[in-house]
């Protein structure tokens, strides 16, 4: 199987960012497209932190309530 | 000679309802005090001076047939440019909200009227709330420096005197950062305990409104006016509002506040902060409160998990909007929308698993020990230089100090508890250092009181910033 490692970031380079962009419909400027790469590459290490967190059982906080269980 | 606008909003609440000055006269030396300040600070993007007088006339006449309302009554107060208000142009500070006119008023500015007080003035936001990009506003600490943001308007204006109090929001630290740049209190009430009806959201499931004063008791005032459920916000919640005021001159005696080094206080806290906020448990300890050393490992994932969640639901409702107005929005901003449309749903959700666990584990630590409060930093460093804002610190290279401002403030957006911002202090930089307090959930009136313990015995709200009088004079 191949999927991309957080190590193998590096390797999103502007072309699949310009590819992406073109399928979320955003018009991004070609002179941006390496900015953004780079971002996109940022983004993936940074999850990297989160992707290491046992998360199995438990449920996202989307409908929100701060109160704490009495 | 009494400077009317250099007093606290508790005060001059007291001297209207004694009819010792009228709001008129109030409103007055504050569109006086807008006028001699903004050419230098820009802390508003509209003034409303006629809207203002007419609302301080009817204040007066309600007084003086004794129809006192409460203690904003007549009070001049400032509303950051993203709480509509019916007929007025709301841009939030961006061309891409141009020529829009809200046909109703935002939960928060109806609550404020209904409370009697003046609205002077929107105030200045960075773009969206987005805090990317830097609007003109300048805080009188340091006129070439960061003003906080992204209430970066209302902060100065309260800071400046050009208003007693004001509305700023907080999706990830933007009435807390603001504040303590300005050297003033802030608050991020719990999630769900201000309405955010008819204000722009940022994060949906992190934005919070709240006040900014220059005193504990001003911000326990506002707050007190409007708390409370609102069906029109989704994320409102019933719960009863307490009495903020009663309990303010309690003391520290019989709380437990918590300390939690390895987070709150690691290398990346500038020294001068480091001793202010050691300061500060100090006092506190002296006044009777008992300190607790704690560890909270899961506060690590806070700035990942904010801007994962933040990033997401900031570009779904930009979406359309970016794609119609693109070339209006401010470049950094546009990037950051473009840049969040780039997280993958399965990344969100993760994020907000990783948030149940800390406000879980949050929940533990406060149960575990019996805490009150956890007692930290608002931010590990002073403000910086607007040009030196992205490069290293030259005292911890790690990081850059618009990276240092966030990183203690993320976690109380994340659980939603509440959040309160206190001076203590100046750096020797001559700027201003302030501690923040997090609490349990709906109990901002036990970080009242805390915050009321500690200024009681330093009496930071009184200083004002120097460029007050060495740029703009008094009065």
């Amino acid at each position: 199987m191949g999927y991309v490692k957080f190590s193998d970031a590096a390797e999103i380079d502007p072309a699949i960012v310009k590819a992406l962009a073109l399928l979320l419909g955003l018009a991004v400027p070609d002179d941006e497209v390496p900015v953004l790469s780079d971002v996109v590459r940022g983004q993936l290490a940074s999850v990297q932190s989160l992707d290491a967190l046992d998360l199995t059982d438990v449920m996202p906080a989307l409908e929100f309530d701060p109160r704490w269980e009495r | 000679m009494t400077v009317l606008t250099e007093l606290s909003l508790a005060e001059t609440g007291d001297m209207l309802r004694k009819r010792r000055v009228s709001s008129r006269e109030l409103t007055e030396a504050t569109l006086a005090r807008i006028e001699r300040t903004e050419p230098v600070v820009h802390a508003y993007v509209q003034v409303l001076a006629d809207r203002a007088l007419r609302v301080a006339d009817a204040a007066d006449r309600e007084i003086a047939r004794g129809s006192w309302r409460g203690a904003l009554h007549g009070i001049p107060i400032g509303v950051k440019d993203i709480c509509y208000m019916r007929d007025l142009p709301n841009e939030a500070g961006s061309r891409a909200m141009a020529g829009f006119v809200p046909g109703y008023d935002a939960t928060v500015v109806r609550a404020l009227d209904d409370a009697g007080a003046v609205i002077v003035g929107k105030t200045v936001t960075h773009e969206f709330a987005y805090g990317v990009n830097v609007p003109p506003t300048r805080t009188p600490w340091c006129l070439e420096c960061y003003p906080g943001g992204s209430s970066a308007g209302s902060g100065v204006a309260v800071a400046i005197g050009s208003a007693f109090g004001a509305i700023g929001t907080d999706t990830g630290g933007s009435i807390r950062i603001p504040a303590a740049v300005n050297g003033i209190v802030g608050l991020k009430p719990t999630y769900g305990r201000v309405s955010r009806h008819g204000v722009v959201p940022l994060g949906t499931s992190l934005d919070h409104v709240g006040p900014l004063t220059r005193t504990v008791a001003d911000n326990a005032i506002m707050l007190q006016a409007i708390a409370g459920y609102d069906a029109a916000d989704g994320g409102s919640i019933y719960e009863p509002v307490d009495d903020y005021l009663i309990a303010l001159e309690s003391g520290a005696r019989g709380l437990t506040i918590g300390i939690e080094r390895p987070y709150f206080f690691y290398d990346g806290v500038a020294a001068d902060v480091r001793a202010a906020v050691e300061g500060v448990i100090a006092t506190l300890e002296a006044a009777s409160a008992t300190i607790v050393e704690v560890e909270l490992p899961e506060l690590d994932w806070s700035p990942e998990t904010l801007m994962t969640i933040m990033g997401a639901e900031a570009s779904a409702f930009h979406r359309r909007r970016l794609r119609e107005r693109a070339a209006d929005y401010d470049p950094a901003t546009r990037r950051s929308l473009e840049m969040g449309e780039f997280i993958p749903a399965t990344h969100y959700l993760m994020a907000q698993q990783a948030r149940a666990v800390l406000k879980s584990r949050m929940a533990n630590l406060f149960n575990a020990h019996g805490l009150d409060a956890i007692l930290s930093p608002t931010s590990p460093v002073t403000t910086a230089p607007i040009p030196e804002l992205n490069a290293p610190r030259p005292d911890y290279p790690a990081e850059s100090p618009i990276l240092s401002a966030i990183h203690h403030t993320f976690s109380a957006n994340l659980t939603g508890q509440p959040a309160l911002s206190v001076p203590c202090g100046l750096a020797s930089n001559g700027l201003p250092v302030s501690f923040q307090l997090l609490g349990r959930p709906f109990d901002e009136a036990t970080l009242f009181r805390l915050a009321r313990a500690y200024e009681r015995e330093h009496a930071w709200s009184t200083l004002r910033p120097p460029e007050v009088y060495g740029v703009m004079g008094n009065g």
